[in-house]
């Protein structure tokens, strides 16, 4: 089942049908593809060039994608993709304010504001991985790939996979209870 | 030797992770791009997402890249035929409900894919148009020129239309629609809406269905229709139980989860697998 209920993509005809698979991947994944992008490190900013850059490597070998799990395929070209962009001088290193008319038509609510802080959250201890943890992390925690799926899309063995999940998960949560512990009163301030 | 079994995830029930890093990583798995910057990163793909307005007689030929299709899923059979012919062949033709008519000529493999895409459940904000019928669209007055268009081929004769004119063109693909729809958004509520009315007119099974759908909620919204707009939702919800947009709604209407059910768990990832 897809997004829109369709059945999913039969790519093992994409070798006859490539230009109606390309479509039906950017209609399935193209959503997952965004998300997975932002948190393996591409800002806001970037994320929509970032994310079209995936589709034009989709777009360009698609018709050479024999099998398998084309999430776990396109998840690898994120990878790829997300770590050339993050090497790239320069990438945007501010942010952009975007003009999100769904946001802009209501008034501010407070679930919104704790997701954003939520998602903040998130992402500093996501910066506190290294590429080859995040990426695993990402793909097993949010992206909800099995661990032989992720090992896949990482290129690793599946052991090693393990591994750096484990380690990122205590990065990752120290980070966030980090996060959590109230800040010492600045140097020099008194209490009394 | 069979791989040693999973973890429970950290967002699973079973899991102990800390309420802290659980609603992080819950916002994590929200996070998805608005209908907007879809149809932006869309519209901005090899070939043009959706044929674009291409082909006229007058226009340059198409760079040669490999075709990109309108998106097969959401069409019928028919009207994937139209678009891929319309990638392929560079004609404007686009798949207007007068697409049920198959196109004069396609390549043989084109043809091929027509007939064996699968069709996708249609979202139908109110009452599908019909070829040849005015559409029933949510706002009282329907768009003469959308009928005018349903009906002749490929009209580019200027209307009076006033505002609307300008995107009443037969050759104008679901994203121009919607990229339209979004400008408008932004200063003229009323306008956005009727340009995703005309998208409902000219697309009704269209591939960028649920992201005009996002578009003419908050189009309502921002007049003030809030009533229309939650209805609008909770209809495409029933529709679309586990649409990445789901919650970009429950945003835009914070009651309307009440009204639909709790589908975070299907709509928080892609759960779909």
């Amino acid at each position: 089942v897809t997004l829109d209920g369709a059945p999913p993509i039969d790519l093992a005809e994409a070798g006859v049908r490539d230009a109606a698979g390309f479509a039906r991947v950017f209609q399935e994944h193209a959503p997952y593809v965004w998300r997975a992008l932002r948190r393996l490190g591409v800002a806001d900013a970037d994320a929509d060039d970032v994310c079209q850059e995936v589709f034009i490597v989709v777009h360009r070998k698609l018709a050479t994608f024999h099998g398998g799990s084309i999430r776990t395929w396109l998840y690898a070209i994120c990878i790829r993709v997300a770590s050339e962009h993050r090497r790239r001088p320069y990438r945007r290193r501010e942010q952009v304010v975007e003009a999100v008319p769904e946001e802009g038509m209501a008034a501010p609510q407070e679930d919104d504001l704790d997701r954003r802080r939520a998602l903040t959250t998130l992402d500093r201890a996501l910066d506190q991985l290294d590429d080859d943890k995040r990426a695993v992390f990402v793909l097993f925690e949010l992206e909800q790939l099995s661990m032989v799926e992720v090992a896949e899309a990482t290129g690793s063995p599946l052991q090693t996979a393990y591994s750096r999940l484990y380690a990122a998960r205590k990065i990752v949560e120290a980070a966030l209870a980090r996060a959590q512990r109230p800040r010492a009163a600045p140097p020099g301030r008194s209490t009394a | 030797m069979r791989p040693p079994q999973d973890p429970p995830r950290l967002l699973d029930a079973s899991s102990d992770a800390p309420a802290s890093l659980r609603s992080a990583l819950e916002a994590g798995a929200r996070d998805v791009p608005s209908a907007a910057r879809l149809a932006g990163i869309a519209a901005r793909l090899p070939g043009g997402w959706a044929g674009g307005p291409t082909g006229s007689g007058s226009s340059p030929p198409r760079p040669p890249v490999p075709p990109v299709p309108a998106l097969p899923s959401v069409l019928s059979g028919a009207a994937v035929g139209a678009a891929l012919g319309l990638a392929v062949v560079g004609v404007g033709w686009l798949a207007s409900p007068r697409a049920a008519e198959p196109p004069p000529a396609r390549p043989a493999s084109i043809a091929a894919v027509a007939t064996s895409a699968p069709e996708a459940p249609r979202f139908e904000p109110a009452k599908a148009p019909r070829p040849g019928a005015p559409a029933r669209l949510e706002r009282p007055a329907p768009l003469p020129n959308v009928t005018a268009s349903a009906a002749e081929p490929a009209a580019t004769e200027p209307t009076a239309a006033g505002s609307l004119e300008p995107i009443a063109r037969d050759q104008e693909s679901e994203s121009s629609i919607l990229k339209r729809a979004l400008d408008a958004l932004r200063g003229d509520p009323a306008q956005a809406l009727a340009i995703t009315d005309l998208h409902v007119a000219r697309y009704p099974g269209g591939a960028l269905a649920q992201e005009r759908e996002v578009l003419a909620v908050s189009a309502l919204l921002g007049m003030g229709r809030r009533a229309e707009a939650r209805a609008r939702a909770t209809r495409f919800l029933a529709s679309f139980p586990t649409s990445v947009h789901r919650g970009r709604l429950e945003v835009l209407i914070p009651d309307l989860q009440s009204s639909t059910g709790d589908h975070k768990d299907s709509s928080d990832g892609p759960s779909t697998r």
